[in-house]
């Protein structure tokens, strides 16, 4: 009786453990770039490649690489400047796509589906594509080399189209129909009424295209020509060279730096952003 | 609403347009540089305290920048200065954007005086006008692990300077461990060292009329070959560059074939763990070889005659002994400059730093990083690369050769 019951705790105990072990070990492989680039910032450029596995320097080199990453270049500015920039995208295109995606999933019009299949279309758009069009016409307008002109072209996502019209369309036409009846308009029930219920989808959104829009690099190097608009990967570029070798301490010390945002905001989103993924099946 | 706010924002915010005359606009490619063009502005400014220097954001890489600067000449956005690839000033000229600098230098024995050796000028030359000033430039050297070099027999302090001594030596280095290798050799992805071993024979690229290549022959079966022999005799494995830079300063390989450019990152990385030496870059026509330069040169974009003299002025600074002893000591990059040899800048540092000075003595056989004509000119460029990069992981010489030869023939104009 007894043996058979302490088998049992043995067996609740040991289930959970091996799981999570395994996963540690899963996790681990995953997390190992990141453990090393953290490691090799701590370094000193003459202990980096060696013919032997050093986790730790003997010469702790910290200071100097992350002093090195913070003051040869403007790195601090180039993060705030990530940080307006995306920001300001992800409010734009939320607040665009979200009546949009309504319109297409609960309302019916003419050439509703040609729109819709119009949405699915640009999907399939790379924005080099679009990149020289653009540019010229900014140029013409007058405006490169602004902030507005980083955000701009990003403040309609049709992916964020797409995806909220997928939510709406599940949302019970039952709700909708009570609001109206109780007076509400269209962009009442849009706001106070379905987008409460939707903040995973927007959250899961929010943080994809936020992490997205901060590693930008290819738009803001055509669209800016002065450095105090840069977005944070630019800084990461100065300590990397094909040429005449990487300084590798400094560009992990810049790389941990610029990447901390990002991981503390997803910690932060995690909760949100799990069940926007688990709720939609992204 | 809040989007109204947005651009209102945005206005606020945006930097000031460059255009006066005491601003001067520089535009750069590989970031990294910025170790370079930060210190000479500001010096330039401590000079000049009138002046303001801009540097704008770099581009990632020379053909970036190329084409960053094709683009802004189209929509008038062009920087006063900026500082090309050397095989991308071609691709400028051919579309009219640079200014021509002869005026400027004026004669041939004034820029000798100014410590600019012909050799060197012809680099920046396209179709006898002269575009750019070389800036930052580098030619390939051997570095060699002297403690491995020692230990297979070698003398450290005479590295061999012909390839079948060197290819023993490699083997006799590869035979000391089952981790040690005897040698790699710089190949791809571009054709800087194709070009290098086709120059080492004293073969042109292309006939002087540039309609056909000029190495379709011995010199051009030799370079090849060669890359068959680094593979077969030299052990060379067809390895990343990245992945062999980290196995020298490893202490693991025996010698590599590179860019004189790695020189300070090999100095800092390998620290006082084991030493290791340059030695000049063999040539099989000792007589007529040479070696490819490459790196990138000072280019004037400004069309406004206000502004031309002082985008001149800074041109002449950045190339000068001051901008050129600023150069080497934040690079691994040669001087390209005679007067930045002079004791009072770089002369004392390159006889306590030998291992730099290497890349300086091939300045009199520097010849151009060929810039192949046509608009099919990078695809060249990477055709001639890939196909050298074949034989090193394994195609035979012979017929790779004649293959890659034949596909360069069908992209020219």
């Amino acid at each position: 009786m007894t043996r058979r019951c302490s088998r049992r705790q043995t067996r609740r105990v040991l289930g959970p453990l091996l799981a999570n072990l395994l996963l540690i070990s899963a996790g681990s492989f995953i997390l190992l770039p990141y453990i090393w680039m953290i490691l090799t910032s701590l370094k000193p450029a003459d202990e980096i490649f060696l013919d032997e596995i050093r986790l730790l320097p003997e010469r702790w080199a910290a200071l100097e690489n992350y002093h090195r990453a913070l003051t040869a270049v403007p790195l601090a500015r180039f993060m705030g400047n990530g940080l307006f920039v995306s920001g300001a995208i992800v409010v734009l295109q939320v607040l665009i796509a979200v009546p949009c995606g309504y319109a297409l999933a609960k309302t019916s019009f003419r050439g509703a589906r040609i729109l819709l299949a119009t949405v699915l279309l640009c999907l399939l758009i790379p924005k080099e594509v679009t990149a020289i069009p653009l540019y010229l016409a900014f140029a013409e307008i007058g405006i490169l080399d602004t902030y507005l002109v980083l955000i701009l072209p990003s403040s309609i996502s049709v992916f964020a189209i797409f995806l909220f019209s997928q939510v709406f369309r599940q949302f019970p036409d039952e709700i909708i129909a009570a609001s109206r009846l109780d007076g509400m308009r269209d962009y009442e029930i849009v706001w106070r009424v379905i987008v409460p219920n939707m903040w995973p989808a927007i959250g899961a959104f929010a943080v994809l295209s936020f992490v997205a829009h901060w590693n930008e690099l290819y738009w803001p190097l055509i669209a800016i020509t002065s450095m105090d608009l840069a977005p944070p990967p630019l800084g990461l570029s100065f300590f990397r060279s094909q040429e005449a070798s990487s300084d590798f301490g400094a560009l992990m010390a810049a790389a941990t730096i610029i990447s901390a945002p990002l991981v503390f905001a997803f910690l932060f989103a995690q909760g949100v952003f799990l069940r926007g993924f688990a709720y939609r099946q992204l | 609403m809040r989007f109204a706010a947005a651009i209102v924002l945005g206005g606020a915010l945006a930097a000031p347009v460059a255009g006066l005359a005491d601003e001067l606009v520089v535009h750069f490619a590989s970031p990294w540089q910025i170790a370079l063009h930060q210190p000479i502005a500001d010096a330039y400014m401590a000079h000049n305290p009138d002046v303001t220097v801009t540097l704008r954001p770099p581009s990632q890489n020379y053909e970036d920048g190329a084409q960053t600067i094709v683009r802004q000449s189209i929509a008038g956005q062009l920087p006063d200065v900026t500082f090309a690839g050397l095989s991308r000033v071609r691709t400028l000229a051919e579309r009219d954007i640079p200014v021509p600098l002869d005026g400027y230098l004026g004669s041939l024995e004034a820029a000798v005086d100014m410590g600019y050796e012909p050799a060197i000028l012809d680099i920046g030359r396209v179709d006898d006008n002269l575009y750019a000033i070389p800036f930052a430039i580098s030619t390939p050297v051997a570095f060699f692990n002297r403690s491995l070099v020692e230990q297979a027999g070698g003398d450290p302090d005479a590295l061999p300077d012909n390839w079948d001594d060197i290819l023993e030596l490699a083997a006799n280095i590869d035979a000391l461990g089952d981790d040690i290798d005897g040698m790699w050799h710089r190949i791809g992805p571009d054709d800087w060292m194709a070009q290098t071993l086709i120059y080492s024979t004293g073969s042109p690229i292309m006939t002087p009329d540039e309609s056909d290549i000029a190495f379709d022959n011995e010199a051009g079966l030799y370079a090849a070959r060669m890359v068959e022999r680094f593979r077969e005799e030299g052990g060379r494995r067809p390895i990343p560059e990245d992945a062999a830079r980290q196995q020298f300063v490893a202490g693991q390989l025996g010698m590599f074939f590179g860019t004189t450019n790695l020189v300070k990152r090999f100095e800092e990385q390998i620290g006082d763990r084991f030493t290791f030496g340059t030695a000049p870059y063999p040539l099989e026509d000792r007589a007529a070889g040479g070696v490819p330069v490459g790196g990138n040169a000072a280019v004037m974009l400004t069309r406004d005659p206000d502004q031309q003299p002082l985008a001149w002025d800074y041109i002449q600074f950045a190339t000068g002994p001051q901008g050129q002893e600023i150069v080497v000591l934040n690079s691994g990059y040669m001087a390209a400059n005679r007067l930045a040899l002079d004791p009072q800048f770089l002369g004392a540092f390159y006889d306590e730093n030998p291992n730099w000075r290497t890349s300086v003595t091939q300045l009199p056989i520097a010849r151009p990083w060929f810039a192949w004509p046509g608009d099919n000119g990078v695809r060249i460029t990477q055709t001639l690369g890939s196909g050298f990069e074949r034989i090193a992981q394994g195609e035979p010489a012979d017929a790779t050769f004649a293959d890659t030869v034949a596909e360069i023939r069908s992209m020219l104009p």
